[in-house]
């Protein structure tokens, strides 16, 4: 067996979940004649949406997407779930990189949604709570999330 | 999160399956549907590192693109 070729890059821009998302300090592993990162991809996908319940702005079209499939829920299902039509949550994710039109009251439903599904602990949801009672801004912000804190 | 839907819900494609010479190693085809129902297939193969862990690689085609 050969040894891999391994290495840890400082930034890695990955777009595999549907927006951009700025990772840091990635381990990469050389296989097949290309870099990849070596990360479970799982694991990244909880940190993910741990920081998108905390996001200090508008959450993206992309990034809905990314929560609604998180769930394993249909377009009908994740329309049910939040008192809206199917068509409502089309025209959010076809916003893609942009900020949604959805009302705050319900993106912040679905922030709490996604809280309550990581299960945390309470404390930690009380805590969240609070943080989303100031409304934040809707000019677009890319996400960055350090791997070295996704176990 | 649609890869995870196919793996876990798919059917084993056996006629995709292919021996990659270059690799020295298997290819397995699975084919299903993501959450919003699109056709997928799934091609996923295996790389041995150094300690004998398997790396899980994978390849995905949407079908109805």
């Amino acid at each position: 067996m050969t040894k891999m070729k391994r290495k840890t890059s400082a930034r890695v821009v990955y777009y595999g979940f549907g927006f951009p998302v700025t990772l840091r300090n990635v381990p990469m592993v050389h296989v097949r004649g290309a870099w990849t990162p070596d990360v479970n991809y799982e694991h990244l996908q909880q940190a993910l949406l741990r920081v998108l319940a905390e996001k200090p702005a508008r959450l993206s079209g992309g990034e809905v997407r990314f929560i609604r499939l998180a769930a394993a829920m249909t377009l009908q299902e994740f329309a049910k779930r939040f008192g809206v039509t199917h068509p409502a949550v089309m025209k959010w994710e076809r916003a893609r990189t942009r900020a949604t039109s959805m009302g705050w009251s319900t993106e912040k439903d679905i922030r709490l949604d996604v809280i309550s599904r990581l299960k945390e602990q309470p404390g930690q949801f009380f805590k969240i709570y609070r943080k989303l009672e100031s409304q934040p801004t809707r000019r677009a912000a890319p996400l960055a999330l350090d791997v070295t804190s996704v176990a | 999160m649609d890869i995870k839907a196919v793996i876990g819900s798919g059917w084993h494609e056996k006629a995709k399956d292919r021996f990659r010479a270059e690799h020295s190693a298997w290819s397995y085809a699975i084919r299903g549907k993501t959450v919003d129902k699109r056709a997928l297939r799934v091609v996923i193969s295996f790389e041995p590192d150094e300690d004998g862990e398997l790396l899980l690689l994978v390849t995905a085609v949407d079908l109805d693109a």
